[in-house]
C-alpha cells in the first residue's frame, strides 16, 4: 500500500463551486473535478504570481509534488476549456489553517476566527451550514419541500422521512 | 460588534463592491444601535498594498467580521492574525439586502 498524501496547506476555499461553459450543451458531458489543492496551486503560480519555490513552502509540499499539482491542475483546466465541460471544484487531500464554513441559505463562505466552532451563519444567523473540509458533515434534505436537518450516522438518508411533508428524503 | 461592507456607493441601494482593497467606500454596520454609516475607504487611491491600509483603517473603526467577494493574498494572513471574520459573498447585493440579513 503506498504511503498516504500529505495534506496540502489551502489558504481559503473559493467563494463558489463549479465552472460551467456557456453557448454549449455542457450536461451531457461528464464535469470535470478540480481539487482544491489544484485550485490553490492555479492561484498561488497564475493569479498571486508566485514562483514554484515560493508556492510549495506555503502549501506546505515538497518542490516536486507542487510541480505534480499545478501541471494535473493545467491539464484538466485545459481539458475542460477545449472539450467544454464543466469544471467543479471539490476534493483533494488538504487542511485549512483556519476553519472555513459555508452557509447554504444565503450562499455566503466565511471564516471563524480563533478555532472557535461556528454554530450558525455569520451573515444570516441560518443554522444550515456545511464545514469545508475532506469529511464534512453532511444533510439530509426533502426531495419535495426542501426541508433539512442533519445527517445521523449509520441511517441511510433515503430511509429518512420528512417531518413536514411524509416524503423521501437524499443527501445533500 | 460592528461589521464592515466592501460598498460600490455610499448609499444603502448601492450594490456591494466585489473588491475588498479598491472599493470606494465602506459601510460599517453596529449591531448593537442597528445604525450604519459610510465611510470613504483610504486603500482606494493607493498605489502599492491597498488592502493593508483598508486593514489598518478598519481596525481603528472597531470591526470585527468583514463582508467582500473576495480577500487578496496579502490582507488573508493580516487579518487572521487579528481575528477579524471574513465573510465572503457571491452575486450581485445592495448594501440594504446585507444589512437586512445582519439584522436577522
Amino acid at each position: 500500500m503506498p504511503r498516504p498524501k500529505r495534506n496540502r496547506k489551502v489558504l481559503s476555499p473559493p467563494a463558489f463551486d463549479a465552472f460551467l461553459p456557456s453557448g454549449t450543451d455542457s450536461a451531457g458531458k461528464e464535469a470535470i473535478e478540480l481539487n482544491l489543492e489544484e485550485y490553490e496551486s492555479i492561484r498561488l503560480c497564475d493569479y498571486d504570481l508566485l514562483n514554484h519555490a515560493e508556492a510549495c513552502e506555503l502549501m506546505h509540499v515538497s518542490r516536486a509534488t507542487f510541480a505534480r499539482i499545478y501541471e494535473s491542475a493545467r491539464r484538466k483546466v485545459a481539458k475542460a476549456f477545449v472539450e467544454g465541460r464543466a469544471i467543479l471544484i471539490q476534493g483533494g487531500d488538504f487542511k485549512f489553517e483556519e476553519k472555513w464554513w459555508k452557509c447554504h441559505d444565503c450562499g455566503s463562505v466565511f471564516n471563524s476566527p480563533g478555532r472557535k466552532k461556528q454554530k450558525d451563519c455569520a451573515l444570516c444567523s441560518s443554522d444550515y451550514i456545511e464545514e469545508y473540509s475532506s469529511s464534512a458533515e453532511s444533510y439530509c434534505i426533502c426531495v419535495s419541500c426542501g426541508y433539512h436537518k442533519k445527517h445521523t450516522p449509520g441511517h441511510p438518508c433515503r430511509e429518512e422521512k420528512c417531518p413536514k411533508c411524509k416524503s423521501r428524503m437524499k443527501k445533500k | 460588534m460592528k461589521t464592515a461592507i466592501s460598498a460600490s456607493g455610499d448609499s444603502k441601494e448601492s450594490l456591494m463592491d466585489k473588491r475588498f482593497g479598491r472599493c470606494p467606500y465602506f459601510c460599517i454596520y453596529d449591531d448593537e444601535s442597528k445604525g450604519y454609516s459610510f465611510h470613504k475607504n483610504p486603500g482606494f487611491e493607493a498605489q502599492e498594498g491597498a488592502g493593508p491600509v483598508a486593514v489598518q483603517f478598519l481596525v481603528n473603526e472597531g470591526v470585527q467580521k468583514i463582508v467582500a467577494a473576495e480577500f487578496g493574498g496579502k490582507v488573508k494572513p493580516v487579518l487572521e492574525q487579528l481575528q477579524i471574520q471574513m465573510i465572503m459573498m457571491q452575486g450581485d447585493r445592495t448594501i440594504e439586502d446585507l444589512i437586512n440579513q445582519l439584522k436577522k
